[in-house]
């Protein structure tokens, strides 16, 4: 009677645990379809684009040493960034192709910009870092549910990897500069 | 002939159906010729099986005697590289390095101790590879970029400082001083190299 019970129980979770994966499954199919090649390039390229152009308002804007330091980095890095990729795009003959993904990043990086331009300094700097701190984390995560694993190119893998440990570390520095800035 | 013939005609009388008719030892006589042949072919496939069963084993204890030989070869590029290890150092170095490559060591000894030696340092996923490199009076390291940003191989003690190496881009410095010396990227601090001088 006992053995009856368990097996019941159990096939009624394995029942709720499938219904559950298809419900999740649905959830992201719906959400977005994944990326392909010339899609990630174009993601990539944004993202880089992004963070150079907020990196130079703040190297401009700012007064404060350290923000002008990590504002040099994010120029610095991102712009040797953007200009491997270009290289890999061109000759793995990609022509990088725009979506949702790198429209969103691209509106975000403007409303970024409109608000920053309103700011001085140290409200600026705080907001500056605050926006660097959620960006690298975006972007991280992005890089890792989204964009490695759907880049069917090798090379394009490859740079996606290369490009995963500078994100990782401007998002330590970022997350040093904000709470420095409290 | 006339065998032949009856040959043909116990087949046929077999094909009719008439198999109690054969007489047993002629059947028998025409069952014996191919049995030879038969045979001599299932041995022909024993023995091929045979000989690529021994041929595969000889096979991989080849090239797990080889393998030991590249293990013992690295661990050993890692004191003096033989000149092989050097040519595949070099064939894998970019074009701008091959130059120098064929000259590099990590750390001489007898004979060679005297010899200017270049000490490979690759800078790849925001880390220095290996991270410390141990090495004489008079040697250099070279540092090459293969990451996406410039890097620098700064000493703390401010006693080397590259600059900016720019992605595929290298720089080199001879020690002159023994010594130990940590370095850092001056613009990503976290990560740290440390050359030994002796």
């Amino acid at each position: 009677m006992k053995k009856r019970q368990l097996i019941l129980a159990m096939c009624v979770a394995l029942g709720m645990t499938s219904a559950f994966a298809a419900g999740e499954k649905k959830q992201s199919k719906d959400a977005a379809a994944p990326p392909t090649d010339p899609q990630i390039a174009m993601i990539a390229v944004t993202a880089d684009q992004v963070d150079i152009d907020a990196g130079k308002l703040a190297s401009g804007k700012s007064t404060n040493p350290q923000v002008k330091q990590f504002a040099d980095l994010m120029i610095r890095d991102h712009t040797s960034v953007n200009q491997q990729a270009s290289a890999l795009v061109k000759r793995l003959n990609v022509t990088p192709e725009p979506s949702a993904t790198s429209k969103s990043l691209k509106d975000g990086g403007d409303k970024n910009m409109a608000k920053l331009k309103k700011l001085s300094g140290a409200e600026f700097d705080k907001a500056y870092a605050a926006n660097e701190v959620t960006y690298h984390q975006q972007v991280l995560d992005a890089i890792d549910k989204v964009l490695i694993p759907n880049a069917q190119n090798a090379e394009l893998k490859s740079l996606l990897e290369s490009v995963r440990p500078v994100i990782a570390s401007h998002l330590d520095h970022a997350k040093q500069l904000e709470s420095s800035l409290k | 002939m006339k065998d032949a013939a009856s040959v043909q005609e116990d087949e046929g009388g077999v094909r009719a159906g008439n198999a109690t008719f054969v007489p047993e030892s002629e059947d028998r006589r025409v069952r014996i010729e191919p049995f030879p042949l038969r045979a001599l072919a299932w041995w022909g496939v024993v023995l091929f099986a045979a000989a690529f069963v021994v041929g595969r084993q000889f096979r991989t204890v080849d090239s797990g005697t080889s393998l030991a030989g590249e293990q013992r070869q690295a661990a050993a590029s890692q004191t003096t590289p033989p000149p092989a290890a050097l040519a595949s150092a070099a064939a894998a170095s970019p074009p701008v390095l091959t130059s120098h490559a064929a000259a590099a060591s990590v750390k001489p000894t007898g004979e060679q101790a005297k010899q200017a030696v270049v000490v490979p340092v690759e800078v790849r996923l925001m880390k220095f590879n290996p991270a410390t490199v141990e090495l004489n009076v008079g040697d250099t390291v070279e540092w090459k970029n293969r990451d996406l940003t410039p890097h620098t191989a700064t000493a703390e003690n401010k006693s080397f400082d590259s600059g900016s190496i720019d992605a595929n881009a290298s720089w080199r410095y001879t020690f002159a001083e023994p010594g130990s010396f940590p370095y850092v990227c001056t613009f990503h601090p976290e990560m740290k190299g440390t050359v030994i001088v002796k």
